[in-house]
C-alpha cells in the first residue's frame, strides 16, 4: 500500500472536544484545525468519528466551506491544502 | 510438477540445499537512504531544547533539498519569528534567486544569484560568524556581511521553520559547531526507524518533527 498524507480541515470545538491530544500542534486556520494524517489512517478515522462527514474536496470548495462555517470535516491531498492554508494565512510579506 | 509437502521435505534436506540458501543470501540488497520530506505547510523539526550558539563564533550547517517550486522556505530560527536570527530562502524562476536572513535590527538581503538548474537539489547551507563577521554559503556561493548589527542572541529553536515560513522539502546532517570548531550538537535527521523525534548523535539537543507522520519518510535517491 502507497503511504502519503491526506488533511482534514475539521471545526476548532471538533479538535478540542477529543483531537487535541492526539493532534497538539495541528495549524489553526479561519476557526479550523488541519489533522494531518497519512491514508492508511484515514479509514480508522472516520470509522472512528463516524457521526462527522467526511467530505473529499478541492481547496476552492474547502475554502468556500470554511468561510460558510459548514461543520463537515474537509479532506484533500497535500497540494490542495497548500493553497488553503496560503490563502487564509498568506506567508510574511519579504524585500526583494 | 508440482512438489508436495514429501517433496519439499526431501528437498530440504539435499544436500544443495545449503548452496542454494547460500545464493539467495548474497543477493545484493541495495541501502536505502531515508530523509524525511516536509510538506511546506504544517511540519517543521522542533527542538527539545534552543540550542544558543557560541556567540564568540559559531558555524551552524544542514544539507536542504532546494527545489525549483516557486516558494519561500523557511530555514531556521528562534520562535521569535522573522525577528531574531533566522533564514530563508526563495527560489524563483527555476534559480535560488534571492536568499534572505533577518536579524532583529531588521533585513538583511544576501543575493545568491545562480544560473538556471546550478543551484537546486541538495545543498550544504552554513552559517559562521567569525569575529563580527557573518558568512552565509548555499551550495557554491557565499557572502559575508558584519554581524555587528546583530543584536539577537544566536538561539536556535526550529528547522524548518520561520515564523510562517516552512520549508517544502526535507533537512539532513544538522550541525553547530562552536568557537574553537568543535562540534557540539549533531542531529542527522535520517533515521527512519527513530520516527517523529530523531536523536542527537553527538550533543543531547533531539528533534521532534511536529505534525508528523510516517509518510514523510522518502527513498532519498526518488527524490
Amino acid at each position: 500500500m502507497s503511504l502519503y498524507q491526506l488533511y482534514a480541515s475539521i471545526p476548532q470545538a471538533d479538535w478540542v472536544g477529543g483531537l487535541k491530544s492526539r493532534f497538539p500542534q495541528a495549524p489553526l486556520v479561519n476557526g479550523y484545525r488541519v489533522l494531518v494524517f497519512t491514508n492508511r489512517d484515514y479509514l480508522k478515522l472516520a470509522e472512528q468519528y463516524n457521526d462527522k462527514d467526511f467530505i473529499e474536496l478541492q481547496s476552492g470548495d474547502i475554502i468556500s466551506a470554511i468561510e460558510s462555517g459548514q461543520d463537515a470535516w474537509l479532506v484533500c491531498d497535500v497540494n490542495n491544502i497548500r493553497e488553503v492554508i496560503k490563502y487564509f494565512t498568506p506567508p510574511e510579506l519579504i524585500g526583494e | 510438477m508440482y512438489l508436495n509437502k514429501k517433496d519439499l521435505s526431501l528437498k530440504k534436506s539435499s544436500k544443495y540445499l545449503n548452496l542454494f540458501d547460500l545464493g539467495e543470501s548474497y543477493i545484493p540488497k541495495s541501502v536505502i537512504n531515508y530523509v524525511a520530506q516536509l510538506d511546506g505547510v504544517t511540519q517543521y523539526w522542533q527542538l527539545s531544547a534552543p540550542i544558543q550558539l557560541d556567540l564568540s563564533g559559531f558555524a551552524l550547517e544542514f544539507d536542504y533539498s532546494v527545489i525549483s517550486q516557486d516558494t519561500t522556505n523557511g530555514l531556521f530560527s528562534n520562535d521569535k519569528g522573522l525577528g531574531g536570527f533566522s533564514a530563508y530562502e526563495r527560489v524563483s524562476s527555476g534559480r535560488l534567486a534571492t536568499f534572505y536572513y533577518e536579524t532583529i535590527s531588521g533585513t538583511l538581503n544576501s543575493t545568491l544569484f545562480g544560473s538556471a538548474g546550478s543551484d537546486l537539489g541538495l545543498l550544504t547551507f552554513r552559517f559562521e560568524k567569525i569575529g563580527n563577521d557573518l558568512t552565509v554559503t548555499a551550495g557554491s556561493r557565499n557572502i559575508t556581511v558584519s554581524s555587528s548589527e546583530f543584536t539577537d542572541d544566536f538561539i536556535v529553536k526550529f528547522i524548518g521553520r520561520a515564523a510562517s515560513l516552512y520549508a517544502l522539502g526535507y533537512f539532513k546532517n544538522f550541525r553547530v559547531f562552536n568557537s574553537s570548531s568543535v562540534l557540539t550538537n549533531e542531529i542527522p535527521l535520517t533515521n527512519k526507524a527513530q520516527g517523529a523525534t530523531q536523536l542527537a548523535t553527538v550533543g543531547s539537543v533531539n528533534a521532534t518533527m511536529v505534525n508528523y507522520t510516517e509518510s514523510v519518510w522518502k527513498d532519498e535517491s526518488t527524490l
